[in-house]
């Protein structure tokens, strides 16, 4: 079983080994803990019971939870839609236009990732609340730029799947944009736009700031309601969530390895 | 063909402008150049905060940092099924959420000091939760896989064929770490360093959540004013914030860009 493909020094792998499982057991214990909680857990956080599925009762069948949850994933779906579609065109548009292009892009795209998101809350309630405009647009808005970077590294990383020469023979030869992006670009990306897909439904679906700073009213995202619960409420209604969206992604994963399977060429 | 090509390239930078920098031209015209009658200059309690921030958000991005990149060489070293592994474990914070990981820590800790291990001894008075230790306890928790992930963009870009290739003429398997390989990583380093010191500088759920309200850092009093609807104090502390960071998107983005043209040649 291999776990180093290079020839390093022994002590050295043993070393890099023992630290990056210490780590991973770091990342994981508090995950598992979630889970364990979501069964196990008391109306005092920190207390654990017998193993129990009142807190999924509470959760799964209660009305507010499921407006809401219907709610974070309308606005997940969409935001992650939009910022998909963006990023591809970003790549896509790279690949033709360099250096000022790219600068002007990455100007735009450094205020998102740098800029805390505490100030972009405060922006967009100064722009969308003052001006009377929806809850839901100002989230949508969000969501979008918030995950538009980090879905375009995502397709970029898979940049050795695409020979750019492939899309200027293709254009020389008389394909339109949308042939090229149809028949060659998403053939060969569809695995990283699914996974850009995801992971921008995630980051909209837990973003706490932005909802925090431009919710007013009673109609809120799931974490937006799960904060407010914090002050009088420690039960294990988070974990319970964080549970659910855990299995989801893994079915999700695992459906789309099987349907891929046979498509994907080994990546 | 040539309008739609120009179409397609300008709707991400016009939505990009139209979503992100229009609501923060809004803003900062709103609150910067509207008559004020704040002082500019915080006070002491703000300045506090404030050096409490650049503490806890400097720990937060150099340890996150430090941890990540040993990971990242095990994950360049390492066979495909442990890269998926690694991988995997990785973004499985991502799916928990960060409330729920939040009231995780809380209930580990608060474990740990009922239980009255002596390990506690340590830290004063046998309190880890609602400590400045326990808020930078998580925040590396929350941003180790954010270093990972921009430090292995270096990475995935370095063959093992140099490192052969170092061997052959001789270099032992450190000297070749050191000369070849993580001399170019070092911006993706720094890149990390500085994103999620910017990324926790605005932090207010963990500190909130496991500082228990006695540990704030800037982001928890821009959202108290706003929760009281003082949306003035709000905007002046967030505008002090952002000056302060406005160093860091300068270096960061010659960073980035130097980078790419460097690696990608674009």
């Amino acid at each position: 079983m291999t776990i180093i493909n290079l020839k390093s020094p022994r002590y050295f792998t043993v070393i890099l080994i023992v630290f990056a499982f210490i780590v991973s057991l770091f990342l994981i214990i508090p995950s598992l803990y979630v889970i364990i909680w979501s069964f196990l857990g008391t109306a005092n956080v920190g207390v654990l019971g017998k193993p129990t599925v009142v807190w999924y009762k509470e959760v799964l069948f209660n009305k507010q939870w499921i407006y809401a949850a219907t709610y974070s994933v309308s606005l997940a779906i969409a935001s992650s839609t939009i910022s998909t579609i963006s990023s591809v065109f970003y790549y896509y548009s790279s690949i033709w236009f360099r250096n000022h292009y790219q600068n002007l892009g990455w100007i735009l795209m450094i205020g998102p990732l740098f800029f805390p998101t505490i100030i972009y809350g405060l922006a967009l309630r100064a722009t969308f609340n003052a001006n009377n405009l929806s809850e839901w647009s100002a989230l949508l808005v969000g969501h979008s730029v918030l995950s538009f970077p980090i879905q375009y590294f995502i397709i970029e990383s898979n940049n050795e799947r695409l020979n750019s020469k492939w899309i200027f023979s293709a254009v020389s030869l008389g394909a339109t944009h949308w042939e090229v992006l149809k028949k060659i670009v998403f053939p060969l990306f569809h695995y990283p736009i699914l996974l850009a897909f995801g992971i921008g439904f995630l980051l909209s679906f837990d973003e706490i700031v932005l909802a925090t700073f431009v919710i007013d009213s009673p109609i809120s995202t799931i974490p937006k309601k799960m904060w407010d619960a914090i002050n009088y409420s420690h039960d294990p209604t988070p974990a319970v969530i964080g549970t659910s969206v855990l299995l989801i992604a893994i079915l999700c994963f695992l459906l789309g390895k099987l349907i891929f399977r046979n498509k994907d060429n080994g990546y | 063909m040539n309008k739609i090509k120009v179409i397609l390239s300008l709707v991400p930078l016009v939505l990009m402008f139209l979503f992100f920098w229009v609501p923060i031209i809004v803003w900062l015209q709103k609150w910067v150049f509207a008559t004020n009658t704040i002082s500019f200059w915080p006070d002491s309690s703000t300045r506090t905060l404030l050096l409490n921030t650049f503490y806890v958000a400097s720990i937060t991005s150099l340890v996150s940092t430090t941890i990540a990149h040993p990971i990242t060489i095990f994950w360049w070293l390492a066979s495909r099924r442990y890269r998926t592994i690694l991988i995997s474990v990785m973004m499985l914070p991502l799916f928990v959420g960060l409330l729920a990981r939040n009231y995780s820590w809380i209930g580990m800790l608060s474990y740990l000091e009922s239980t009255n291990i002596s390990l506690l001894n340590i830290f004063s008075d046998q309190h880890i939760l609602y400590t400045n230790f326990s808020v930078v306890l998580v925040m590396i928790y929350i941003f180790i896989p954010f270093a990972f992930f921009i430090i292995i963009q270096s990475f995935s870009t370095i063959g093992f064929a140099e490192l052969n290739a170092g061997k052959t003429m001789g270099a032992s398997f450190f000297e070749s770490l050191h000369k070849l390989v993580l001399p170019r990583t070092w911006k993706q380093t720094i890149i990390s360093i500085l994103f999620i010191f910017a990324s926790s500088f605005g932090y207010y759920v963990t500190p909130r959540m496991i500082g228990g309200g006695k540990n704030d850092l800037i982001g928890n009093l821009i959202w108290r004013y706003m929760e009281q609807g003082d949306l003035d104090s709000a905007s002046l502390s967030a505008l002090i914030l952002l000056l302060l960071l406005v160093p860091l998107y300068v270096v960061s983005f010659i960073l980035i860009v130097r980078w790419r043209r460097r690696i990608l040649g674009r």
